[in-house]
C-alpha cells in the first residue's frame, strides 16, 4: 500500500431535479407498461433516487413501487417481493428494470382480484435529471480521505458509494476503485466493497465508512 | 421589489456546511446568468413568502437577480381571483370582457416591465400572458405554477393553456397538481423557511408563555391541527375523532385557526366547530388574528400530536410545518400530503374519522413509535422541504435548461 495515491480522489456534489414524464398508472398491469416505457432515468428516480431521499428509514421498501404496490394497491404479496429486491445489488438500469417486470409479471400471472388505485392516487412517473461537479475537495491519503467523508453531504455520499455500482458497472464504489487502483490498498477495498449500503442512515453509512477506513474518531 | 437580505451561510446549522457548500459550487456554474421572477404581489400569501426568501438567497450566491411585480388594480384582481377559483374547479364565470382586461393587464405590464434576463420565471396565472412579449427579449421562460390545476373548468383551463404553452418549461408543486402539456413539466415542491418565525426554534419558556395567554395547561398531551375554519379541512371531524380517542386515552384538544369575522362561511363553519365541541373545556377553539406565527410555532412544538385531516388539500405546508418540528403527524392522505406522510415512516395517513381516532390513541399509547415518526419526519423536511431545498433545486433547474434532452450532466 503506497502512502499517497499517484492520482487524488477527487470528491463530487451531486444535484437533481425532477421532471414529470405526465404517466401514470392506476393498476399493476400499468405499472409494468409503465415500467416498460420508461427512460433508465425514470427507473432510476424511482428505485435508487426512493434510496436516496428517504436516507432514514431502514428503506422499508427500497422503491417507489413497492411502496405504491404496499400503500395504494394493498398488493402484500407484490409489495414484499418489491420490497425485497434491492437495487444496489444491481449494477445496470436494465438488469433491474428486467428483474421488477419479472416479479410483476409474475404476480399477475397468479389468480388475484386486480386491485385499482383510488383517485388521486395513481403511480406517477417522475425521471431525475443529475448534476454532478467537482467539490473542490481532494484525498491523496486515507487519513484525507476519511476527513473528506467526514464533511461530504447525504448526496456526496450516496454518489460515490451507492451510484457507483451504475458508473462503475460492478459492484463496487468509487472510494474502494481509488484505493485499490492509485494506493494500492486491496484489502481495504475489499472491506469498503463489502459494506452494507442500505443501513438505517446516512450517518450509520458514513461511519462504516470511516470505521473501514480505519479513520472512525 | 428589493426585499431584505437573507444569508444563505445562516442555514448552515440547520443543513450543513457541507449543503451549503454544495449549493454555492451549483451557483458557480451559473456564474454571468442573470433570473428574473415576476408576480402578482409583493406581501401576502405564500408566493410572496416564498420569494422574499428565494431572491435574497439567490442575490447572496451571485446570481444577479431581479423581483417584479405586476400592476393591476382591484378589477383585474378580482379578473384573477375568479379565475383561480376556476382553475381549482369551482364555479365561476368568467366572461369576455374579464379576458379581455386581463390581456390588456398583462400587455401594459410587458411594456412597463423589464423582462430581459436569462431566466425569466413567471409564478401564477395572473401574469402568465406576459410571455406574448418573450421575443423581443430572449431568455428561458419558466412559468411556475403553484396552483393545483388537474382538475379545472375546460373553458378557464384553455385560455390559460395558450399561453402556458409558449413558456420553455413549466414547474408544479406536486405530481397531481399538473396537465398534459407539450412543454417540460418540473416537479419543484413548496418548502418553509426553518429560520422564519413559524419555524424556529423556541425556548421552553417561550413555547409555555404563548400556552398560558391562549389559556392551555400542559397537563395533559395536547392533540393539534391548525387550519382556516373551512368545511375542507374538517374541522367538526377531528372534534369526532378527538371525542372517540378520549374514551381510552386522556388529551385535550386544540383547533386553531384565523378569524372567521370578515368570512360568512368561516363564521358558519366556526359555529359548527363551537356545537361538535359541545361545551367541552378541553377542546380549545382558537381564533388566532393574521402574524400569528409564534403562536402556531408554539402550538406545533407543544403538541404531542399533530392532525391534518383535510378533505381536500393543497400542497399541505401546515403538515410540513409540524414534520419539521418533529411532531409525530396523522394526516388525510388527499392532495401533497402522502408526499410528505410516509405512512408509518414519517406519520400515518388516515381515511376516515376512525382512523383519525384509531391512531391518535396508537401513538397515544407508544410514544417510542410517535418520537421515531418525529423524527424521521424532521429529517425529511430536511432534505427535501426546506426554503434551501427550493434554492438548491431551482439551480438545478437553470443547470439543465442550459443543457436540453441531457439526463446526466456533468459538470466542469
Amino acid at each position: 500500500m503506497r502512502a499517497r495515491g499517484t492520482e487524488p480522489f477527487v470528491f463530487y456534489s451531486a444535484a437533481h431535479i425532477v421532471e414529470l414524464t405526465g404517466r401514470t398508472a392506476r393498476t399493476l398491469a400499468e405499472l409494468r407498461d409503465g415500467i416498460r416505457a420508461v427512460t433508465g432515468s425514470s427507473i432510476f428516480h424511482h428505485t435508487f433516487g426512493a434510496l436516496r431521499d428517504r436516507p432514514f428509514t431502514g428503506h422499508r421498501y427500497h422503491s417507489d413501487f413497492a411502496r405504491w404496490a404496499a400503500e395504494v394497491l394493498q398488493d402484500w404479496p407484490v409489495a414484499e417481493r418489491l420490497a425485497f429486491m434491492d437495487p444496489t445489488e444491481f449494477t445496470s438500469i436494465r438488469q433491474l428494470r428486467e428483474r421488477i417486470l419479472q416479479v410483476i409479471e409474475d404476480r399477475l400471472a397468479e389468480p388475484a382480484e386486480p386491485a385499482a388505485a383510488p383517485p388521486g392516487r395513481q403511480f406517477h412517473f417522475n425521471q431525475s435529471i443529475s448534476l454532478y461537479f467537482p467539490s473542490g475537495r481532494e484525498a491523496w491519503t486515507v487519513e484525507e480521505l476519511g476527513e473528506g467523508i467526514r464533511a461530504a453531504s447525504v448526496g456526496t455520499l450516496f454518489f460515490h458509494l451507492v451510484e457507483a455500482r451504475l458508473r462503475l458497472g460492478r459492484c463496487t464504489n468509487d472510494l474502494s476503485s481509488w484505493l485499490a487502483e492509485s494506493l494500492q490498498a486491496p484489502a481495504l477495498a475489499r472491506r469498503l466493497d463489502q459494506l452494507d449500503l442500505l443501513v438505517p442512515s446516512a450517518e450509520a453509512l458514513r461511519g462504516q465508512v470511516l470505521a473501514a477506513l480505519g479513520t472512525a474518531p | 421589489m428589493i426585499p431584505p437580505p437573507v444569508r444563505l451561510d445562516a442555514y448552515a446549522p440547520v443543513i450543513g456546511q457541507a449543503v451549503v457548500n454544495e449549493i454555492r459550487g451549483l451557483a458557480r456554474r451559473l456564474e454571468g446568468r442573470s433570473a428574473l421572477m415576476v408576480n402578482s404581489t409583493a406581501v401576502g400569501g405564500g408566493v410572496a413568502e416564498l420569494l422574499n426568501r428565494l431572491v435574497p438567497l439567490l442575490a447572496d450566491i451571485g446570481i444577479p437577480v431581479r423581483w417584479e411585480v405586476m400592476r393591476g388594480g382591484e378589477e383585474f384582481f378580482g379578473v384573477t381571483k375568479d379565475m383561480h377559483n376556476a382553475l381549482h374547479g369551482t364555479p365561476a364565470e368568467i366572461t369576455p370582457p374579464m379576458l379581455d382586461l386581463f390581456l390588456d393587464v398583462n400587455a401594459r405590464n410587458a411594456a412597463a416591465l423589464d423582462l430581459a434576463a436569462d431566466l425569466v420565471v413567471i409564478h401564477d396565472p395572473q401574469p402568465v400572458a406576459l410571455v406574448r412579449a418573450r421575443a423581443h427579449r430572449g431568455g428561458l421562460w419558466v412559468w411556475r405554477c403553484h396552483v393545483d390545476v388537474s382538475r379545472p373548468q375546460p373553458e378557464a383551463w384553455s385560455f390559460l393553456r395558450q399561453f402556458v404553452v409558449q413558456y420553455d418549461a413549466s414547474v408544479f408543486s406536486a405530481p397531481e397538481f399538473t396537465q398534459v402539456l407539450p412543454i417540460t413539466q418540473y416537479l419543484i415542491h413548496p418548502a418553509i423557511d426553518p429560520l422564519a418565525e413559524k419555524n424556529r426554534d423556541l425556548t421552553a419558556g417561550e413555547i409555555e408563555t404563548v400556552l398560558t395567554r391562549l389559556g392551555i395547561r400542559d397537563d395533559r398531551p395536547i392533540v393539534t391541527q391548525v387550519s382556516r375554519f373551512d368545511r375542507l379541512k374538517d374541522p367538526v371531524g377531528v372534534i369526532r375523532a378527538y371525542q372517540l380517542a378520549r374514551r381510552t386515552v386522556d388529551c385535550q384538544l386544540v383547533l386553531a385557526g384565523g378569524g372567521a369575522s370578515d368570512d360568512p362561511e368561516g363564521a358558519a363553519v366556526l359555529e359548527e366547530v363551537r356545537r361538535a365541541a359541545d361545551g367541552d373545556p378541553l377542546i380549545h377553539i382558537l381564533e388566532l388574528p393574521p402574524f400569528s406565527d409564534r403562536e402556531i410555532n408554539a402550538l406545533q412544538r407543544a403538541s404531542a400530536i399533530v392532525v391534518q385531516k383535510s378533505l381536500r388539500e393543497g400542497f399541505g405546508l401546515t403538515v410540513t410545518e409540524a414534520l419539521w418540528k418533529g411532531r409525530p403527524v396523522i394526516a388525510s392522505a388527499v392532495g401533497g400530503i402522502p408526499l410528505q406522510v410516509l405512512h408509518n415512516l414519517t406519520g400515518l395517513l388516515v381515511h376516515s374519522v376512525e382512523g383519525a381516532a384509531h391512531r391518535i390513541r396508537t401513538l397515544l399509547r407508544d410514544p417510542e413509535f410517535a418520537a421515531r415518526l418525529g423524527a424521521n419526519g424532521r429529517e425529511y423536511v430536511k432534505s427535501r422541504f426546506l426554503t434551501t431545498s427550493n434554492l438548491r433545486s431551482w439551480l438545478a433547474l437553470a443547470v439543465s435548461l442550459l443543457h436540453p434532452g441531457e439526463r446526466v450532466i456533468r459538470l466542469p
